[in-house]
């Protein structure tokens, strides 16, 4: 064991219910930020047999061993993470590609988790969709929670469900939600559900909302979480999930904000009337 | 001649059609703008309503099955106190911000005497015949308030009784007030 002082990570899982609304995506995003932040974080990829995290990080050549292998002692815990190339604090666990989700139990989960937030500040694990062992091995060791949705019925109504199994765990004290692929023009056209209305129908906490942004398929092929690309809107909606999952209080992004000085003028017209 | 026309109607038909589509494809923010403005369409408010219903049945994991003997006992229930129109007693799920509650509709045939009421007043209550009335305890005279909050009492007894058994989470908060 290291003989730096030990810490107390946090263990904040990453889930869903509904497949690609953009788990991964978040992760990997919120984990670059809070390394950005300089806290020392690791990344679990628990999707057994479909794991991508690897890939939204550009690290998918230089996994060695995976979870798998060092819960069956094929390998020690430290050969398994795989270092970010950019940030040295910034670490990934992989998942095991070859095997299924029941290669791993919650005991192990724990085990696996207890052991990392002893030395990182946060532990981020990336569950897989559904509700089944995969999920439950991705919560199994965590204390926080954060759901992606996207304001779509489907993702709504799972993500309803999901609220629903956290709320049954005990372990889980805290869980927000992460509003994924919100459209501007499509909500002034009330023609997708607002924030407030998804909010308020799974009565829910709000940790960010992300704008739809094409730019995330960009930095997606290139292995660079957009986190940590400067100038694009859903970057900065993330370095700003990242800071509020640190605790710091910052104002959520205002996606319609005017685009013009017209606008802008017509706006504090239309307000004092 | 007939098909001869028949499908040069038809031509005339295809082409004026294709020529009225000047701009098919949607471009997100204006046209779609354009759409809720003129026809008043709000996808969103559908969308919010099917949601707001399928979730109500999902969390409540209240199948139809105990539904339909919650139905029974509440039928069992009331008949004791007035005539009703048994087929056509109703449970529904119904949502108010935060809760979901359970809301009985059921039609009334006529107010028995049973809970002592001089027969003058059955003269008032025949004229209540056939009125709808729900659990709420919407009774026509002034009389009827001591029976209707009788039945409103068993009402929530009962609809209590079948919520513990059942172990459902909702909260049956509705029955009184």
């Amino acid at each position: 064991m290291s003989k730096e002082e030990q810490k107390q990570g946090r263990v904040i899982v990453i889930t869903s219910g509904k497949g690609g609304v953009g788990k991964t995506t978040t992760s990997a995003n919120i984990g670059a930020g809070l390394a950005r932040m300089g806290f020392k974080v690791v990344l679990i990829d628990t999707d057994i047999g479909l794991r991508n995290l690897d890939l939204l990080m550009g690290l998918e050549n230089r996994i060695v061993y995976n979870i798998v292998d060092y819960v069956e002692d094929r390998c020690k815990l430290s050969q398994a993470l795989v270092k970010d190339k950019r940030m040295p604090n910034l670490c990934l666990l992989p998942a095991a590609q070859t095997r299924d989700k029941s290669a791993l139990n919650e005991e192990q989960m724990k085990k696996v988790t207890q052991e990392l937030k002893k030395d990182f500040d946060f532990v981020l694990v990336d569950s897989p969709a559904g509700i089944e062992q995969g999920f439950q091995n991705a919560v199994a060791g965590a204390t926080e929670a954060i759901v992606v949705c996207t304001p779509e019925m489907s993702a709504v109504r799972d993500a309803d469900r999901i609220i629903g199994l956290l709320e049954s765990k005990e372990e889980i004290t805290n869980y927000k939600l992460v509003l994924n692929r919100v459209r501007p023009a499509m909500i002034k056209a009330h023609d997708m559900m607002d924030v407030d209305d998804v909010l308020e129908i799974l009565s829910i906490k709000l940790l960010g909302i992300i704008p739809e942004d094409q730019d995330i398929i960009v930095s997606t092929n290139k292995g660079e979480p957009i986190v940590t690309v400067d100038g694009s809107l859903a970057g900065q909606a993330y370095r700003n999930i990242a800071a509020r999952v640190s605790g710091e209080d910052v104002p959520f992004l205002d996606l319609d904000a005017p685009s013009s000085w017209f606008d802008k003028i017509k706006n504090i017209f239309s307000k004092s009337a | 001649m007939g098909w001869l026309s028949k499908l040069f109607n038809l031509d005339i038909w295809t082409e004026q059609n294709l020529g009225a589509v000047p701009n098919p494809i949607p471009k997100d923010v204006t046209s779609a703008e354009a759409k809720a403005d003129s026809d008043g369409a709000q996808s969103k408010t559908d969308a919010k309503n099917r949601l707001k219903l399928v979730l109500m049945h999902d969390r409540s994991q209240l199948s139809s099955e105990v539904l339909e003997k919650m139905r029974l006992d509440l039928v069992e229930v009331i008949s004791r106190y007035v005539e009703i129109d048994q087929d056509a007693l109703e449970i529904n799920l119904e949502s108010e911000s935060n809760t979901i509650a359970l809301v009985a509709n059921i039609p009334m045939m006529k107010m028995r005497a049973a809970q002592g009421k001089a027969a003058q007043q059955q003269e008032d209550e025949s004229k209540t015949e056939d009125t709808p009335a729900n659990v709420k305890g919407k009774t026509g005279t002034e009389e009827d308030d001591d029976a209707a909050e009788d039945l409103v009492d068993d009402l929530i007894q009962a609809v209590e009784a079948s919520e513990k058994a059942e172990k459902a989470e909702p909260p049956v908060k509705k029955a009184g007030q």
